[in-house]
């Protein structure tokens, strides 16, 4: 990504701006107690944290992995929160990701989402915002890669269609 | 019936249901695990519970969650693509479920690969996120 026309966490809205601009959402470090949170399961389970690959390094070295590796969900989660900011509650109706992980991350890593705005497009009644997301370590490293798509709709204030 | 193993799944087999509902417990578990506190996950608005955080549904959807999931002795499985849809919102208390669905299997470089679907749906059956996702399964897991 080209991150000369980079904006920083808090990051604005998505509405209005260039195509080419990168958003950043905040870094954030994978503690134990982050991951544990995560991928432990419910705290109240009796014998919390769950045993498995994100949260036990013998169970993650018996499946042959070097370390504890934290959920691809969990840092699909820091892309989720980039996109909400930039689309706020529209995201929750309109939003689509697609994602890959080409690289682990580990226990004890950083992490750090972004977004690129590729295109505008209108579709007569609103405007279809398309983005090239990822997440990186600290690194550099991506460790998810893919692509997001929102659409605003010119028309009356969303929705959330939540039932009571 | 004992389920089958997942490698065993055909084209249109599907996983049993998932039902489950987000306490506040654990919506708040999941925004320290992201450090991620935005008020309209924690608060009540306009009379309405707060907002699962979308994670927690992303969390819920793979095909691991389902009860009648078993992968064969020696086998693991790796999440490789994920293409998910949101439809609507879930708030805390609200009951959801998640359905599972083999939508095509096909081998690559060797080794076996399943697209299935997941949709999860709230108490009136409106879903809230649509997802496909791609595994590949690996022999030799201990």
């Amino acid at each position: 990504m080209d991150e000369k026309r980079v904006k920083l966490a808090p990051v604005p809205s998505a509405v209005d701006a260039k195509v080419g601009t990168v958003f950043l959402g905040p870094v954030r470090h994978l503690s134990i107690e982050r991951v544990l949170a995560f991928s432990g399961g419910a705290l109240s389970r009796p014998n919390w944290p769950d045993r498995n690959l994100h949260t036990d390094l013998e169970k993650a070295t018996q499946a042959g992995l070097p370390g504890v590796i934290v959920s691809a969900t969990q840092f699909e989660g820091h892309l989720i929160d980039l996109l909400v900011d930039l689309f706020e509650d529209t995201w929750f109706i309109t939003g689509i990701v697609e994602t890959r992980v080409p690289k682990s991350l580990m226990l004890g890593d950083s992490v750090q989402a972004k977004a690129e705005l590729r295109e505008v497009r209108d579709d007569g009644d609103g405007e279809i915002y398309l983005l090239d997301v990822r997440c990186e370590n600290q690194h550099g490293e991506p460790v998810m890669v893919g692509n997001a798509s929102c659409r605003l709709s010119r028309s009356a204030a969303v929705s959330d269609g939540s039932q009571s | 019936m004992t389920p089958r193993y997942s490698h065993e799944m055909q084209p249109g087999d599907e996983y049993e249901g998932l039902r489950f509902v987000v306490t506040p417990e654990l919506n708040q578990q999941f925004l320290y695990a992201l450090e991620s506190f935005h008020p309209r996950y924690i608060e009540e608005r306009d009379g309405l519970p707060p907002l699962v955080h979308p994670v927690i549904l992303l969390h819920h959807t793979p095909r691991t969650r389902s009860p009648s999931y078993r992968l064969a002795p020696g086998m693991g499985s790796v999440f490789t693509r994920d293409h998910t849809r949101f439809l609507g919102v879930a708030r805390v208390g609200q009951p959801l479920q998640v359905s599972w669905r083999i939508d095509a299997c096909y081998e690559k470089k060797g080794r076996l690969f399943q697209d299935y679907s997941a949709r999860l749906t709230d108490q009136s059956g409106a879903t809230i996120i649509d997802r496909t996702m791609t595994s590949v399964f690996r022999a030799g897991v201990n």
